[in-house]
């Protein structure tokens, strides 16, 4: 177990041939927490998380996660270090049945067909999917499939979980149930980076905030600090 | 030395039709992100289909080529309306499965058509060559290279001068783009579709004069356009125009001083050779 | 578990019923061995893809290859048939090992590119590499050594054979329905990216893949050599061959263990039985089938089964249904 924080972005910059999507975006996590990602449509969340994750290679900077630098590593070394992420338009495996979904990343960690299945029974109780096991993924509503993106990651057992947009779309009911979700997922012992646009999820459920604006940071601090922040407030009624 | 110029100015000349059959295939390619398997067959039935007006109507190849490409297009949009549209949210290899089975279509269409012999056609200029510089031109197969650097040019003018064309470079840099501006890209990929079996087919118009017709002559020029765009950069159209050029020459070289055995396999290796050091193709921006 | 152990029964089955053939059509033995060889060989394919989702229209090199590493070395150097087969499947995973490396490292069509080039440029080999194959007149197999006293060029012996060999392509096949390797190609099927957040390389995975599905074939293209036993480059590494192949996968149902077998065993015999009527028609009609199936029935003959299945027991819209079937 490192003693320093589980994850580290120094000054990373990610330049689409001209379009400066991330500008000097620093940040560090530390085990345990929940990180809240915020920022106004197109801000550069997703595209962080994309860099943190093994999908783009920064044009500069690096990322620390578990003392280790991964800048540059594809995604599949990474959710073997125990980084599991979700995906904004939700991807599940549309003609596997959520069983095989979450069967999938459990794989990862054994490969023994015994030891993945009773791995994803356990996810699948934890996430509340139990009655739709046997349910092709494409069959389950916009709150299953959302919910089965958490399971998947899950299943990886990581150490630091990417949730991107998980409530956006869900009314009341399933919403709360999600950050009840989440809630149980960090009293496991999982640190959580959230990006989402409903205030009052994020707000709650954070321990501290980064906001992003047009590709650089704003503002960090408590969910207070920062929602009294003027520079946040600007950029959000600004755009 | 002028059997050197002999081999390479064929070469170049043949290059130059292998660039429009090519130049099709990466104009689709480039909008719709389709591969179109039928390819080749497009041009077999433009060959066919100017063997038929020559045989029964007497109109020669060279004249026939305004009606080729009203045809293609026509033929083109009807193809893309039936067979392609309806599959083109799924995913890659269904779009493949189609072309390969609209291709098996048409040349078993042509086969019980024409019939499996070789043929060809005749005309006054069949023979005649053209000499300059002390080397010699096969006459029809430079005609076919003039008129092809017309059907270029024309083909260049409506990419960049008319409405349609704007639309359809629109479509191939991104479609969403493209709609939130208004653009219909159905009708912009149902023309480019159009456009690229007419180019096709003219291609195999041009080629009546110069070779044998079979029906499964399709699966070669099928093969020789994948070649054509991968060298080019596959949606690259300008790069096509470069990729036909080598292909002509590295056959028509490799046949003369390698072996004429393996005249088709110089273009399949310099293919992979491509895929191998840079797949996104010699000149540059792909649209892979 | 349960539906694990219930397609290995099935697969028995199966397996059992074709046993029989020989003795229900004693005069039909050249279409049952083919029939079976070509079952194999489509589920060899289906291997890289239907499950892997990997296209490939030029299965025939690996047929080829199959074929001629044991012609040759049982005609040039004496070599048993058996270590010839076993050389061609050895040879065949080195090929795909190499290819897959140089291809699968590329996102986009130039998967199935490569693959109609490279069978194409072996084709022309074979024809122009006399010394070594033959060239286009081809090689004949005039004798074989017997196993256990066995005669190789027996008919209803090639059909135990082949179907020893459909044998083991179709426990390959049920593997990939319940194995941890089973379910990456599947992932990386269904969405690439998604797949390598579960921590599965792509370009590693369908290498493999393709390593499996060539050694598979060829094991196939080298009974069928001993089947023809005159064979030439226009037969066995011809493009046609790819692409009936990847059609009998694909009709049947990719991606599933019985669909290339039920496609083989369909088409064929519907062939054979139409021939008289449609001497050349075959391939008109699979470029028609073909159609039909990608525009209407994608999942082939055997997800037509199943949907079939699920609206006969479906109790009313929006119950979770438990679908038996293939997957566990």
């Amino acid at each position: 177990m490192s003693a320093g924080p589980i994850l580290e972005v120094e000054r990373v910059h990610q330049n689409f041939g001209g379009l400066l999507a991330l500008q000097d975006v620093s940040l560090s996590v530390e085990e345990g927490e929940i990180l809240g990602l915020i920022g106004p449509n197109g801000a550069g969340k997703t595209t962080l998380f994309n860099v943190i994750s093994g999908y783009l290679k920064p044009t500069a900077g690096s990322v620390r996660f578990l003392g280790e630098d991964v800048t540059g590593l594809p995604p599949y070394r990474l959710a073997a270090m125990g980084m599991g992420r979700t995906f904004q338009i939700v991807r599940p495996f549309p003609k596997l049945t959520v069983l095989e979904n979450v069967l999938i990343g459990a794989f990862l960690r054994t490969s023994s067909r015994g030891e993945a299945e009773e791995r994803a029974w356990e996810v699948l109780e934890l996430t509340g999917l139990v009655p739709f096991a046997s349910r092709p993924a494409a069959g389950l509503n916009l709150a299953g499939r959302k919910r089965l993106e958490i399971a998947r990651a899950l299943a990886l057992r990581p150490r630091l979980l990417l949730l991107d947009e998980v409530v956006a779309g869900l009314n009341p009911t399933e919403a709360d149930a999600t950050v009840d979700l989440i809630r149980r997922i960090r009293d496991r012992g999982v640190t959580v980076i959230i990006v989402e646009h409903v205030m009052r999820v994020i707000m709650g459920l954070s321990d501290r905030v980064v906001v992003l604006n047009y590709g650089r940071k704003i503002a960090e601090g408590t969910p207070q600090e920062v929602a009294s922040n003027p520079a946040v407030v600007a950029a959000y009624l600004g755009e | 030395m002028t059997t050197f110029l002999q081999v390479l100015m064929t070469g170049i000349l043949t290059g130059g039709v292998y660039a429009l059959v090519g130049i099709g295939l990466s104009l689709i390619f480039g909008v719709m992100r389709i591969v179109n398997f039928a390819h080749g067959e497009f041009v077999a039935l433009g060959m066919y289909a100017s063997l038929l007006l020559f045989q029964s109507l007497g109109i020669d190849p060279y004249l026939a080529i305004p009606l080729i490409i009203v045809g293609g297009i026509v033929l083109g949009a009807v193809v893309e309306r039936v067979f392609i549209a309806p599959i083109i949210a799924a995913p890659e290899h269904v779009s493949i499965l189609m072309t390969v089975g609209v291709g098996l279509v048409i040349s078993n269409l042509l086969l019980f058509g024409f019939g499996a012999h070789p043929q060809s056609i005749f005309t006054w200029y069949s023979t005649k060559t053209v000499r300059i510089a002390g080397v010699t031109f096969s006459g029809p197969l430079s005609v076919s290279f003039l008129i092809t650097l017309a059907v270029i040019v024309g083909l260049y003018w409506v990419l960049t001068r008319t409405e349609i064309g704007r639309a359809m470079r629109a479509t191939a840099q991104n479609r969403d783009a493209a709609e939130l501006q208004g653009i219909n890209t159905g009708v912009a990929r149902m023309l480019a579709f159009g456009i690229g079996v007419a180019l096709a087919a003219v291609s195999g118009t041009l080629l009546l004069p110069v070779l044998y017709v079979i029906p499964t002559i399709g699966g070669v020029f099928t093969l020789k356009a994948f070649v054509v765009t991968v060298l080019g950069g596959m949606g690259n159209v300008l790069g096509a125009i470069g990729g036909g050029l080598i292909l002509g020459v590295t056959e028509s070289l490799g046949a003369a001083y390698i072996s004429s055995g393996y005249r088709d396999a110089f273009g399949l290796i310099a293919f992979l050779a491509v895929l191998l050091l840079r797949p996104a193709g010699l000149f540059g921006k792909s649209r892979v | 578990m349960r539906d694990r152990l219930k397609t290995l029964a099935w697969l028995g089955a199966v397996l059992v019923a074709f046993t029989l053939y020989p003795w229900a059509f004693p005069t039909k033995l050249n279409l049952g061995v083919v029939i079976v060889l070509f079952a194999g060989m489509a589920t060899a394919w289906d291997v890289l893809g239907g499950w892997a989702g990997q296209l490939s229209l030029g299965h025939a090199a690996l047929v080829g290859i199959g074929g001629y590493t044991l012609a040759l070395l049982s005609l040039r150097a004496g070599v048993p048939p058996w270590w010839g087969l076993l050389a061609g499947m050895a040879l065949t995973g080195a090929v795909a090992a190499f290819w897959g490396w140089i291809v699968f490292r590329l996102r986009g069509p130039y998967f199935v590119l490569s693959t109609i080039a490279v069978a194409e440029i072996l084709r022309l080999v074979a024809i122009n590499w006399k010394d070594l194959t033959g060239g286009a007149e081809g090689l004949f197999l005039r004798e074989l050594p017997r196993p256990f006293g066995l005669d190789l060029f027996n008919r209803t012996v090639e059909f135990y054979l082949a179907l020893a060999y459909l044998g083991v392509a179709l426990l390959v096949a049920w593997w990939l329905s319940w194995s941890r390797f089973g379910y990456s190609l599947q992932a990386i099927r269904e969405d690439q990216d998604s797949a390598m957040a579960m921590g599965i390389n792509p370009t590693r995975t369908k290498i493999l893949a393709f390593m499996v599905s060539a050694a598979l074939t060829a094991m196939g293209g080298s009974l069928y050599a001993i089947y023809l036993s005159f064979f030439e480059p226009h037969i066995v590494l011809d493009i046609g061959l790819s692409v009936e192949l990847a059609l009998i996968a694909y009709i049947g149902g990719a991606g599933t263990v019985f669909g290339p077998t039920i496609g083989a065993v369909v088409l064929l015999a519907a062939g054979d039985l139409f021939r008289n009527y449609f001497q050349q028609a075959n391939l008109l009609i699979y470029g028609i089938l073909i159609i039909l199936v990608v525009r209407f029935a994608p999942e082939g003959i055997v997800g037509g089964w199943h949907a079939l299945v699920r609206r006969l027991i479906r109790p009313a819209p929006g119950v979770p249904v438990e679908v038996r079937g293939e997957r566990p």
